[in-house]
């Protein structure tokens, strides 16, 4: 039974690293500001699976804190870039 | 300004308290876990920040009831008097003074200093992001 889960572990956080490289890409590549923030948004949520991730590995309940905290915070930055994004185009 | 949209306005209004609710909590057990005034300050930035972006500084300013400029200095005097309590009692400037109360715990002057930091980080920041919004 431990084994199962050490595994599900495994594969679940090579998922997430493939995740995190494709993501890295377009935010790399992103012809436009606005595919960049949405990659940013989507980096953040990944990152919040990974932090679960070894949470439940190691058991350290404090990385649960970080993960609530980050998930309450991260959106404010997308808002942040999306209001900049009107702004540009309001201009031009 | 613009009228914002529907959705961002009322997830502002019920999201700016949680996040203050939760930079107390933050605030409160920072002396054993991880925590601490500092952090506790940069969520209730964030939280007030959000407001900020979605209905405008001046706003936010009467949320606050207070100008986060007044709040830096508010701030940096508390954390002096925590340091002061230890000094005026004649052990060296910034001595740790514990007591405990009934129903409360126990209290100090780290926790007065944790206060002192996490207003003035509130200051500083929401001062900061008003200055960048309304250039």
């Amino acid at each position: 039974m431990l084994e199962l889960l050490a595994g599900a572990q495994f594969a679940a956080m090579i998922v997430l690293l493939i995740a995190a490289f494709i993501t890295f890409i377009r935010l790399a590549k992103g012809p436009k500001l606005a595919d960049r923030v949405a990659a940013l948004d989507l980096l953040a949520v990944i990152f919040i699976g990974m932090m679960l991730l070894h949470t439940i590995s190691t058991g350290e309940q404090v990385y649960l804190d970080a993960v609530m905290v980050l998930a309450m915070i991260s959106f404010i930055g997308t808002i942040g870039f999306a209001r900049y994004i009107i702004h540009e185009r309001e201009r031009s | 300004m613009k009228k914002p949209s529907l959705l961002l306005e009322m997830a502002a209004r019920r999201q700016t308290p949680v996040l203050l609710i939760v930079s107390l909590w933050v605030l409160f057990r920072g002396h054993n876990h991880p925590g601490g005034g500092f952090i506790g300050g940069l969520l209730a930035a964030g939280g007030l920040g959000f407001y900020s972006l979605t209905y405008g500084p001046k706003a936010t300013r009467r949320y606050m009831r207070i100008d986060p400029i007044r709040l830096i200095g508010i701030g940096c005097l508390t954390a002096l008097g925590a340091g002061l309590m230890g000094w005026l009692g004649g052990l060296p400037f910034l001595t740790g003074i514990w007591t405990d109360l009934p129903l409360i715990g126990k209290v100090g002057t780290p926790l007065l200093f944790d206060i002192g930091v996490y207003l003035t980080v509130i200051g500083a920041a929401v001062s900061m992001l008003h200055a960048f919004e309304e250039a």
